[in-house]
């Protein structure tokens, strides 16, 4: 497949293009600076509606891993209007596939990790009003609307807490002993390299095996806490977490 | 009570303000490009900084048009609805602002059929032309603010057209869902200081509800949208309008 990545150069775009680079041809856009790569790279700007459709011409699927946080106005311009730029791009186009990123409370926020077990990624989102959370959820919302009126399918991969399996235990929740049960690290992790691969099932996935035109996946690696389910992902996507992560819950 | 208009130079803005004027001590405002020129107009691009905090500083109440203002490109239409909304929200909320009136439209149920009795409780099904999905995202905006409390949110969905005068007006236009002018103003007025937890599944609850929507048309005879909670939280319309 001809495959556009939108935000490929940032922290979760390398290890997609790994899972995806000798299957696919690549189209790389980031509004960063050019990666070192053998694929095709584009400078563009995803809150530029000419620039997104522009890139995505002659493309099969699209894959969105652009995300900005802390700036209010970044935030909507990229984590929502973003959403609205990819879509148009892919109707212009006549683009069905799209696969869109983010993290786990544009779905479930607050008003669910702070009270349930067992959340899953078919629940109706309530991201609260958080920025992140709040726009990346507006734009999951512009998605999804546009697969109502649309022969458009949508997969969502929700992602929190990333690390490299080879330094579990020095990523954000400190080093050794330290990390250990820090809920903010624990209910939601995975390694890069899964959440690559992740992607790559989703985007090699029959369209006609999806249930509906927007499903939406919590990939994280198997944890015992039952807070989250990651069931979807592993029976719809086919996708099995090779880091267990195990340092991040177990005392020894 | 001190009351706060956006988008107030646009056409539904200014008849609001016509409406409202008379009842209200009314603070008019609308973004820089829009109020340029313009004489009693506070103009701010409810930005994330101290001007939109200065904006609603003393506001007892904010009506926020969140369909049906200014013409746009899409990108400033889903930019005002979204982001500016958000922005308004949070500065509503550290000043505390008790009541937040987001007039939305009926037309985010335009798909069900005319034959559908089609309540608050239905789910929206908008379409994605820029003006209809911005306003769905902006009420998903009001909705997550509501969720968390603060800011008692009214959200009414206005029926379509907009017709002046009464409400025979509206019977006359021959329209389903139409509004007339002096039936929005009776339910803004009413929306200020309903108590929204009025028969809400979670009313005996110790938080009070903070966001409801409301469908607003005329409550003309077989009209197209039920009327139940303008009637239950707005005192407003009781078994008129659909049978």
């Amino acid at each position: 497949m001809n495959i556009l990545i939108l935000g490929g150069n940032g922290m979760l775009g390398p290890w997609v293009v790994d899972a995806l680079g000798d299957r696919h041809r690549l189209r790389i856009t980031d509004i960063g600076e050019s990666p070192v790569t053998t694929h095709e790279w584009r400078q563009i700007d995803v809150s530029s509606l000419d620039d997104v459709v522009d890139a995505a011409e002659g493309m099969d699927a699209i894959i969105n891993l652009s995300v900005l946080r802390p700036h209010r106005r970044s935030a909507f311009d990229v984590n929502t209007r973003g959403n609205y730029n990819m879509m148009v791009a892919a109707v212009t186009h006549g683009i069905q596939r799209v696969i869109n990123t983010g993290p786990h409370y544009q779905m479930a926020g607050p008003s669910y990790e702070d009270w349930d077990f067992d959340l899953n990624p078919d629940m109706p989102p309530q991201p609260g009003t958080r920025l992140y959370a709040h726009t990346k959820a507006l734009g999951q919302e512009i998605d999804r609307v546009f697969t109502t009126k649309h022969d458009i399918y949508l997969q969502t991969l929700l992602f929190y807490h990333l690390y490299d399996p080879a330094d579990v235990g020095n990523g954000p929740g400190g080093s050794g002993l330290e990390s250990l049960g820090k809920d903010m690290m624990t209910p939601y992790s995975i390694a890069w390299p899964d959440a690559g691969e992740a992607i790559r099932c989703a985007m090699e996935l029959p369209l006609e095996r999806l249930p509906s035109r927007a499903e939406t996946y919590m990939v994280f690696t198997d944890i015992p806490h039952g807070m989250f389910n990651n069931s979807k992902a592993r029976t719809q996507l086919g996708w099995q977490p090779r880091y267990h992560l195990e340092q991040l819950w177990n005392k020894s | 009570m001190r009351l706060l208009l956006t988008s107030a130079t646009s056409e539904l803005g200014r008849s609001l303000a016509e409406l409202l004027a008379p009842h209200h001590d009314l603070v008019l405002t609308d973004l820089a490009g829009h109020a340029d020129g313009e004489t009693n107009i506070v103009a701010c691009d409810l930005g994330h900084d101290e001007s939109t905090d200065r904006l609603v500083e003393g506001a007892d109440a904010i009506v926020h048009i969140g369909y049906g203002g200014h013409f746009a490109s899409s990108s400033d239409l889903l930019d005002f609805h979204t982001r500016c909304t958000y922005n308004l929200l949070t500065a509503a909320r550290s000043a505390g602002v008790g009541r937040f009136v987001n007039l939305s439209t009926l037309r985010l149920l335009d798909d069900y059929s005319e034959n559908l009795t089609v309540t608050e409780n239905w789910r929206p099904v908008p379409g994605v032309e820029p003006v209809i999905l911005s306003a769905h995202l902006c009420e998903y905006v009001c909705r997550e603010f509501g969720r968390e409390g603060t800011v008692k949110i009214a959200n009414l969905r206005l029926g379509f057209p907009l017709v002046d005068g009464d409400t025979a007006a509206a019977v006359n236009s021959g329209e389903s869902a139409a509004l007339a002018s002096d039936d929005l103003a009776t339910a803004i007025k009413a929306a200020l200081i309903a108590d929204l937890s009025a028969n809400a599944q979670s009313a005996d609850a110790p938080h009070p509800v903070s966001f409801r929507t409301i469908h607003v048309q005329s409550p003309i005879p077989n009209g197209r949208f039920l009327l139940k909670r303008a009637a239950s939280i707005l005192g407003l319309w009781e078994g008129q309008g659909a049978a």
